[in-house]
């Protein structure tokens, strides 16, 4: 299924402050479930408004059909899977053994914006110096922090995609 | 998703991409050794080679990634 522009759907995403545009593939329920997961996050949202995404999509345009999302740096150009298998979501949360994040997602809309917030990871971290991103290599490779998952160890850039997520939750569950 | 062989190997694949770039040594002869050494660890439709997205900053990177990725089939269609 083709995504279509989707502006009107987009709440609390202002299509023109935040991102460029705004498809969605999914029908207007479940899209505007995943993009609820900003709702209570003014800080992202100032944000992206000072760094404002370009194309911002839910599909299944990416480069690979089971990617669960991608982020093209020179385009900002960010893409959460809307298709991704079923299998792909609903696991247990056994931090460090979950493969990712995402997986964990109780159901599409969770696990798209457990994805969203990955790739919005990716944003942040590009607009980052390299001496910060040096400083989140040393925290991730000291030994005193868990990567939240397999994937949280690929590398420093992944390890702070993975655990921007459950940041913001633990910051929802302390207000 | 395809299995994972050695998750090992694709931390250190991950994070000899990360220290090239931090250094500013990953040119292009290193992205691609590192692509396909990964692709021969997870296969290409793992999602753990969406990690190479962020490196794909120089000139035609991007579109070279996804022209090997779409070289290889894939087991679903969207």
């Amino acid at each position: 299924m083709e995504p279509v522009p989707r502006p009107q759907w987009a709440s609390p995403i202002e299509v023109g402050v935040h991102a460029r545009s705004f498809y969605s593939a999914l029908p207007e329920q479940p899209t505007r479930e995943v993009l609820r997961a900003l709702c209570n996050d003014p800080k992202l949202l100032r944000f992206l408004e000072r760094h404002k995404l370009g194309r911002l999509e839910f599909s299944g345009s990416l480069p690979k059909p089971d990617w669960y999302g991608s982020y093209d740096p020179p385009l900002r150009v960010l893409v959460v899977n809307a298709f991704r298998p079923p299998a792909s979501y609903g696991r247990e949360f056994d931090s460090p053994g979950l493969m990712s994040v995402s997986a964990a997602g109780k159901n599409l809309e969770e696990a798209m914006q457990r994805s969203f917030y990955h790739e919005i990871g990716h944003h942040i971290l590009e607009r980052l110096p390299a001496q910060i991103l040096d400083e989140i290599a040393v925290q991730g490779r000291s030994g005193r922090a868990s990567p939240i998952s397999i994937r949280a160890r690929n590398n420093p850039l992944e390890y702070f995609c993975e655990t921007l997520r459950l940041t913001d939750l633990r910051t929802r569950l302390r207000t | 998703m395809e299995p994972v062989a050695d998750y090992s190997e694709l931390e250190r694949i991950g994070n000899e991409l990360f220290d090239r770039s931090q250094a500013g040594t990953l040119d292009f002869t290193a992205f691609q050794r590192l692509f396909h050494e990964a692709i021969a660890v997870c296969g290409p439709d793992n999602d753990s080679m969406e990690m190479f997205c962020p490196f794909t900053k120089p000139k035609g990177w991007w579109d070279w990634m996804v022209q090997e990725l779409q070289k290889t089939s894939s087991r679903r269609v969207a």
